[in-house]
């Protein structure tokens, strides 16, 4: 607060120096957002043709000297549209300027720099902080979702603050990372760091010419955040705040109890037995639908508040912000909380120093019991927990469900002892920090000399109880991991204009990066009580054997780039840099990375110049080579891992290699291509822009299966090439311009992965899945085939006993492993996102629609919960209505009767959506005030339209999606998605 | 600036892993151990619960229940008990591949003397050969991978008489070189690899090694049987508590900390001989012939069977109880207050030699032996209580039989002393009077693609030298 004192004197006292001299006129006036009639501060004032200028203070007050006051003036503002206007001896103006929806003095965040949007010659998506503010979320990155071309985000389950998955323009890698390499303000680190409501920009770097740069950790494109600063000459204070209420988007339906006993009666007289339930037994028993139990209608509210402002020579910013978020499961919940602050100081004319601090404490109550077989997991309980069974005994005890009934396994578990007898908080703290000098040397050339720490330290306490069913004493995991990232940038740069109109910007430095990972763990079973939680190791009956393990790897770069442009029409970039990675084995260990880009601004040309209609045209066209770090530290060391057996009574250590076999490797490497256009009209009140990008992802790293009975089961090799080539298209209009305004954008992507070559021409299977009814690998790559389709056998309706045929493939008598076939495709055909916002006085309503076209879902939910009798779980209730008898031949469902089932096409489903992922309506208050300066309210929703064919929760699923996955759009009983209701309000000071 | 950069980076991108790599490893005696050990490890999982209750599930005297029941009608493996086969080969190999990793790296451990490079390459031999015959007795060909071939990522089947062939090799290099004693219970003597060399003899039907071998063994005079006087004396033979016994040939261990899951597949629901309740997986019916015969006064029946109606007493036959049981369940590993069993897994036991001795002897000579039948005694009488060295009113006489009802005999005594082991199943699979006896037992014929299982899938989508449908087994 005091600081803030010296902040408003200090503008105070620039004001009164600022006051003008006798005998000259002055203006004066406001300046304020024509929208939300918020002063502007910062907004600049000169005379149309004359000398005198000024800028608006704090409150939007501006005052101008002018010769007379028969003359225009100009007023301007970053990210507005410019007015002039006509004195007409007034000598007070108030002047409200409209945002404007694209502009092209926009500055664009690249790597290493910025540039003005008309002067990118790549291809960069860029989304306002706005938009991914547009409603809480723990996961910044979920934001992202259909705002940008060409990028796909996946979340592969619902489960608060899970982690995103993003591809850029396709996956490219097997094996590695297809995450994109995350930037925060230069540092590239972690982006859940970072509050939604500190995002001043998201930029999405996508052709090789921006990302080339990162080298060999850009082929999966690049996305820079950044994060709001203070700006000169102003003081702001935001605070918002918004609640929301979660729910399961559906539920499913399951038997009930009438349907349940009937079922497994029919099933007992099918196998030759007896049926079980009687009608008096029957009638003892209860009636539950266990998703109602374990779903709930769960709050996420977020508040932050911020304070930003500065003077010339200095600039901070300072937020603090909480999000609160329950699962929609039970016992599970994900609360951060985050501080950031940024100061940046001109310390003289050339030098100047800029520090930033993002700390965040990250308090998280996991529900990590999902997938599994049957019903060993908390989810898979929601829908194959037997309706007979009330949660309790009448003693208060859990039931249990193994020693329920004779059909039902023990591997069924009451969902009660997971949701209150399992217990697994991770506590996290995160400190990304970093500052940097930059000097400038001469006119137009700058040093600068870049340092930073970004340190996370994670605690995870895994604690049974006594009470959890089928476990004697409890058991407790204490897990403690540390990661420390250095990092040390040194760059110049140069940027000189020659002769009017050559321009030069030129880059060049020398950066260092390691990372280092250790963690240290504890253990112990058999426990006097559950009091001491995880919290008293050495109280174990059974002391488990503590684990440690330490990584560290680094990378070391030289990297350099130019831009060029002539006349302001021919633009040229061209990008080296040289990455070298201790990960890789000696001789392998550097990757060169050049890229290179031009670009025509046609509107430049005379013969365009002065054409109304047409308010910008470019071509861009660019080549390049990135790499990918696809592979973990030592991967390529044959090492051993230490594991005990027992002689006599007691441990002995055994030290053996682990079961995946090393190999020397090479690196990973993408080429790309792209074109594109950027096109306006009418003002850029609508624009346009297309791409036409081709990847080749050469020297694929992936893991290959080896046969068993070698020990080994699997290997990490370099072994093809992958393709993915698309088309990108994003538009923005502003459709009416008046009182009541409509703006639309929206994009579409459309990506075709394409595996070009193997090792040897081989199939690689993959998708490994073992639910006891069924066990083989879902997914396959294949030359020529798209990455990741799913490959399993084809339905050929019953036999004469009900159970499911198979189509003899390749027609030799049996049905077997070469009977597979391609019979999925989880690749989206086009994924697209459509927003619209309208705005009619004090009212916005916004909508924002977001979809993906074409893609199948492997519904492995559906194996158990439909086709498992075995074990006495609960299945749909289409099934008791609507499976074979010899009277209804042609059913959905095969016979009531256990057998074993393959991955068959039964399993596949259409996964299309298109989803109403926000609406939102609010109302901005018109009441600029001594104490408001702008003030907002809203209601929201997310997700409350879905149009999909999909049967099961969600179509939003990926249950084995991950950075470094091929298996995508499996559905494994995974944490749903939620719906959600928001209320909200921003109110500035 | 640049060049000294450049030194510094040159040197931060070399891997300084703190772990130890393979090939700097096996030179010393305890890294060797350690390496040693590591074949031990998965050889305990291959026996762990899976494997034995498959077994077992395929016998005279049990019957599983829920998905394994097909296993109990010998009409070959499908579904789930066959995906769950694929991790008992896996198991295996990976026992081999440690095994291979310890033959091919000792021969250059720098600190090792030749006699240590023998002893450890002797050990490493007889347990990959014990490997193999597992796999070999279930799967017949299989791939041979050696410490030569470790790297070839495709290879072929070989032919079950190749693989006998190895195991032979190997057994035979170890017998002598291995330790009379060993350092700690549960590694494997030079008494233990005879003993197994003398079963592989057997199940090739080479009947005079076999015996040769086997009483080689017995006149050592390592081994005695546990003497008994009461039921629970079996304690000492199969208790939780028990660490090491003179019966005791070549176990596999376990305890608190890593314990075993097999028991936990036989005892009853809710019922009391584990902390936890059994899985039931696999149990006798009271119709059965097998307990019928059996007699009351065994102590083994006491001790390792109880039926559901009467969990604490005795299983014995009044067919006026009103209270038939639905189930017997077996209680021979039970270890009453943990989660998870301590109990060892008996291998390879005196009375499984003393057996085989018998049987080999009776094969050999075309008739029963003096010899023989006096193993055959020595088992029956610590079974009733009696001196193991006096003569018994349970003594059978050798007057009484010819080779085929003295083989019979020998069979239904195995029966007995094995029961819950897990060793029937191959037993009987690789007698002529296997199928006869499962006749009798349960009126079912064993049909021909349930002696043998299925290869893996995991391996025949990874491993082209082997044709899925050409070199799969009979049947599948």
């Amino acid at each position: 607060m005091k600081e803030k004192l010296t902040w408003f004197a200090l503008i105070a006292m620039a004001l009164m120096l600022a006051k003008p001299s006798l005998g000259q006129t002055v203006i004066t006036g406001k300046i304020t957002d024509g929208d939300n009639g918020s002063p502007l501060a910062g907004a600049s004032v000169s005379v149309v043709g004359g000398q005198s200028n000024a800028m608006s203070g704090q409150d939007g007050v501006f005052s101008l000297r002018v010769p007379s006051l028969q003359l225009k003036i100009r007023v301007s503002y970053l990210g507005y549209v410019p007015i002039e206007v006509d004195v007409n001896g007034r000598q007070t103006i108030n002047v409200q300027l409209r945002p404007d929806a694209a502009s092209l003095d926009e500055v664009v965040v690249v790597g290493y720099g910025t540039v003005k949007k008309s002067d990118l010659t790549g291809s960069v998506a860029s989304v306002k902080g706005k938009d991914i503010n547009a409603f809480p979320s723990a996961n910044l990155m979920l934001g992202l979702s259909g705002r940008a071309a060409g990028v796909h985000v996946k979340q592969s389950n619902g489960h608060p603050g899970e982690n995103v998955s993003i591809r850029v323009r396709g996956a490219n890698s097997i094996r590695g990372d297809n995450e994109p390499l995350y930037v925060i303000d230069g540092f590239p680190s972690s982006p859940y760091v970072v509050n939604n409501a500190d995002i001043e920009s998201i930029e999405v770097l996508k052709d090789a010419s921006a990302t080339a740069i990162y080298g060999s950790r850009g082929a999966n494109g690049v996305v820079l955040i950044t994060t709001k600063s203070g700006k000169a000459g102003t003081s702001t204070v935001d605070y918002e705040s918004s609640l929301g209420y979660q729910q399961l988007r559906k539920k499913m339906e399951v038997m009930n109890t009438q349907e349940y006993t009937s079922l497994y009666n029919m099933m007992n007289v099918n196998s030759g037995r007896e049926p079980y339930f009687t009608d008096e037994l029957i009638a003892t028993l209860a009636d539950m639908d266990w998703q109602d139990f374990i779903f709930q209608t769960a709050p996420i509210q977020q508040h932050s508040l911020s304070v930003a402002g500065g003077t010339n020579k200095t600039q901070f910013t300072v937020s603090g912000s909480y999000l609160g978020q329950e699962g929609i499961i039970t016992g599970n919940d994900y609360n951060r909380y985050s501080l950031r602050s940024r100061i940046s100081h001109n310390i003289n004319e050339r030098l100047m120093v800029d520090v930033s601090i993002i700390a965040s404490r990250i308090n998280t109550n996991r529900q990590n019991s999902a997938g599994g077989r049957l019903g060993e997991t908390l989810i898979a309980t929601a829908l194959t927990g037997p309706p007979i069974l009330s949660p309790f005994n009448e003693d208060g005890s859990y039931s249990d469900f193994g020693a329920s009934s004779p059909h039902v396994t023990s591997a069924l578990r009451n969902p009660l002892n997971f949701i209150y007898e399992l217990r697994n908080p991770v506590k996290t703290n995160q400190i990304v920090s970093s500052a940097y000098f930059s000097y400038k040397l001469l006119d137009g050339l700058t040093l600068k000399v870049y340092g930073g720490i970004d340190n996370y330290d994670s605690r995870y306490d895994s604690y049974n109880t006594l009470k959890f069913v089928n476990m004697i004493g409890g058991s407790a995991t204490v897990s403690s991991s540390q990661f420390t990232s250095l990092i040390n940038e040194n760059t110049i740069n140069y940027a000189q204009v020659f002769g009017g109109k050559h321009s030069l910007n030129a880059f060049a430095g020398v950066t260092y990066q390691d990372f280092l990972n250790t963690y240290v763990e504890g253990s112990g079973r058999e426990f006097l009580s559950d009091v001491t939680e995880t919290h008293s190791l050495s109280s174990a009956g059974i002391p488990g054997i503590p684990r440690s393990g330490y990584t560290k790897s680094a990378i070391m770069s030289y990297l350099g780039r130019v831009n060029y442009s002539y006349d302001n029409r021919y633009l040229l970039t061209a990008s080296f840099r040289a990455d070298g990675a201790s990960k890789y084995s000696p001789g392998n260990k550097w990757g060169y990375f050049p890229s290179a880009a031009v670009a025509w601004k046609i509107k430049e040309e005379q013969f365009l110049k002065d054409q109304d209609f047409i308010s910008d045209l470019k071509l861009r066209a660019s080549w390049g080579y990135t790499g990918s770090q696809a592979i973990g530290a030592y991967a390529t060391l044959n090492l051993l891992q230490v594991q005990q057996t027992v002689f006599n009574d007691a441990l002995y250590n055994a030290f053996a290699p682990s079961t995946s076999l090393p190999y020397q490797l090479r690196w990973e490497s993408t080429r790309q291509q792209d074109i594109g256009v950027d096109f306006s009209i009418l003002k850029n009140r609508i624009s346009f822009t297309a791409d036409y990008y081709q990847k080749d992802t050469y020297d694929l790293l992936n893991v290959v299966q080896l046969p068993s009975s070698m020990g080994f089961t699997t290997s990490l090799q370099n072994i093809g090439q992958v393709r993915n080539r698309g088309f990108e298209f994003a538009a923005d209009a502003t459709i009416v311009d008046k009182a009541f305004r409509w703006m639309m954008d929206g994009n579409i992507s459309f990506n075709k992965s394409s595996i070009v070559e193997l090792h040897d021409g081989e199939d690689i299977l993959s998708g490994h899945v073992n639910l006891g009814i069924m066990n083989d690998n879902l997914v396959l790559l294949r030359q020529g085939q798209p990455v990741g389709i799913f490959y399993g056998y084809v339905e050929d309706g019953y036999t004469d006993r009900g159970f499911i045929n198979y189509k003899d493939i390749n027609a030799d008598g049996q049905i077997n492993e070469l009977d597979k076939t391609i019979i999925g495709d989880p690749n989206p055909k086009f994924i697209y996102g459509l927003n619209s916002q309208m705005s009619y006085k004090n009212v916005d309503l916004s909508l924002f629609f977001q979809g993906s076209y074409g893609n199948d879902i492997a519904n492995i939910s559906s194996m158990t919960s439909t086709l498992d009798f075995g074990w006495g779980v609960n299945t749909l209730k289409e099934v008791y209505y609507n499976h074979w008898t010899p009277e209804n031949p042609n059913a959905k469902y095969p016979v009531i009767q256990y057998q074993a089932v393959k991955f068959s096409d039964r399993f596949i489903e259409d996964g299309s959506y298109l989803r109403l992922r926000n609406i939102e309506i609010a109302y901005n208050f018109r009441m600029v005030n001594r104490f408001f300066k702008r003030a907002r309210v809203f209601a929201s929703g997310q997700n409350l339209l879905t149009f999909t064919a999909y049967s099961w929760w969600d179509p939003e699923v990926n249950s084995k999606g991950g950075p470094n996955s091929v298996n995508q759009g499996i559905d494994h009983s995974t944490y749903p998605m939620a719906k959600t209701y928001t209320m909200g309000l921003q109110i500035g000071f | 600036m640049l060049v000294f950069t450049c030194f510094a980076c040159e040197d931060s991108l070399l891997e300084r892993p703190k772990a130890i790599t393979v090939e700097n490893f096996y030179n010393t005696p305890s890294e060797a151990e350690t390496g040693i050990a590591a074949i031990y490890l998965p050889l305990r999982s291959a026996f762990g619960a899976v494997y034995l209750a498959t077994h077992e599930a395929s016998t005279d005297y049990f019957v599983a229940r829920d998905v394994m029941l097909q296993l109990s009608d010998f009409e070959g493996i499908e579904g789930p008990n066959r995906v769950a086969l694929e991790d008992i080969w896996h198991s295996f190999y990976l026992s081999v591949r440690n095994a291979n990793l310890v033959i091919k790296h000792v021969a250059n451990g720098n600190e090792l003397t030749d006699v240590q490079k023998a002893g450890f390459t002797a050990e490493a031999r007889a347990l990959r050969a014990l490997n193999y015959f597992h796999l070999v007795q279930n799967w017949a060909g299989v791939p041979l991978r050696t410490d030569q071939n470790m790297d070839v990522i495709e290879l072929s089947k070989s032919t079950a008489g190749e693989i006998y062939d190895f195991i032979l090799a190997d057994l035979q290099f170890a017998e002598n070189l291995l330790p009379d004693n060993v350092s700690r219970a549960g590694r494997l003597s030079k008494w233990g690899a005879k003993t197994i060399l003398s079963h592989v003899y057997l199940v090739l039907g080479r009947y005079a090694d076999a015996a040769t071998k086997a009483a080689e063994v017995i006149e050592a005079g390592k081994y005695s049987l546990v003497a008994v006087s009461a039921a629970d004396d079996f304690e000492q033979v199969f208790g939780a508590g028990t660490v090491n016994s003179n019966e005791e040939i070549f176990y596999l261990k376990y305890n608190r900390e890593s314990p075993w899951g097999f028991p936990r597949y036989l005892t009853g629901n809710n019922f009391s001989y584990l902390g936890l309740p059994g899985y039931y997986m696999i149990s006798g019916r009271y119709e059965m012939k097998f307990y019928r015969e059996w007699n009351n006064a065994d102590l083994r029946k006491k001790y390792g069977v109880y039926d559901d109606q009467n969990v604490d007493g005795a299983f014995e036959y009044d067919d006026s109880r009103e209270d038939l049981p639905n189930q017997i369940s077996s209680r021979k590993f039970r270890d009453r207050t943990q989660q998870a069993a301590r109990n060892d897994y008996p291998l390879y036991r005196y009375a499984d030699l003393l057996l085989l001795y018998a049987e080999a002897s009776c094969e050999q000579a075309g008739a029963p032996t003096p010899a023989g039948v006096d193993k055959l005694n020595m088992v029956r009488r610590r079974a009733y209580g009696y001196s193991i060295t006096q003569p018994s009113p349970v003594d059978v006489n050798i007057a009484d039989y010819d080779k085929a009802s003295f083989i019979r005999l020998v069979f239904r005594e195995r029966g007995y002393e094995t029961h819950s082991e897990g060793k029937r199943w191959l037993d009987l699979k690789r007698a002529s009077v296997g199928k006869e006896i499962i006749r009798e037992a349960t009126g079912k014929t064993i049909a021909d693609r349930h002696l043998l299982w299925p290869l893996p899938v995991m391996e025949l989508n990874f491993n082209k030298a082997i044709h899925p449908v050409n070199d799969q087994n009979p049947g599948y």
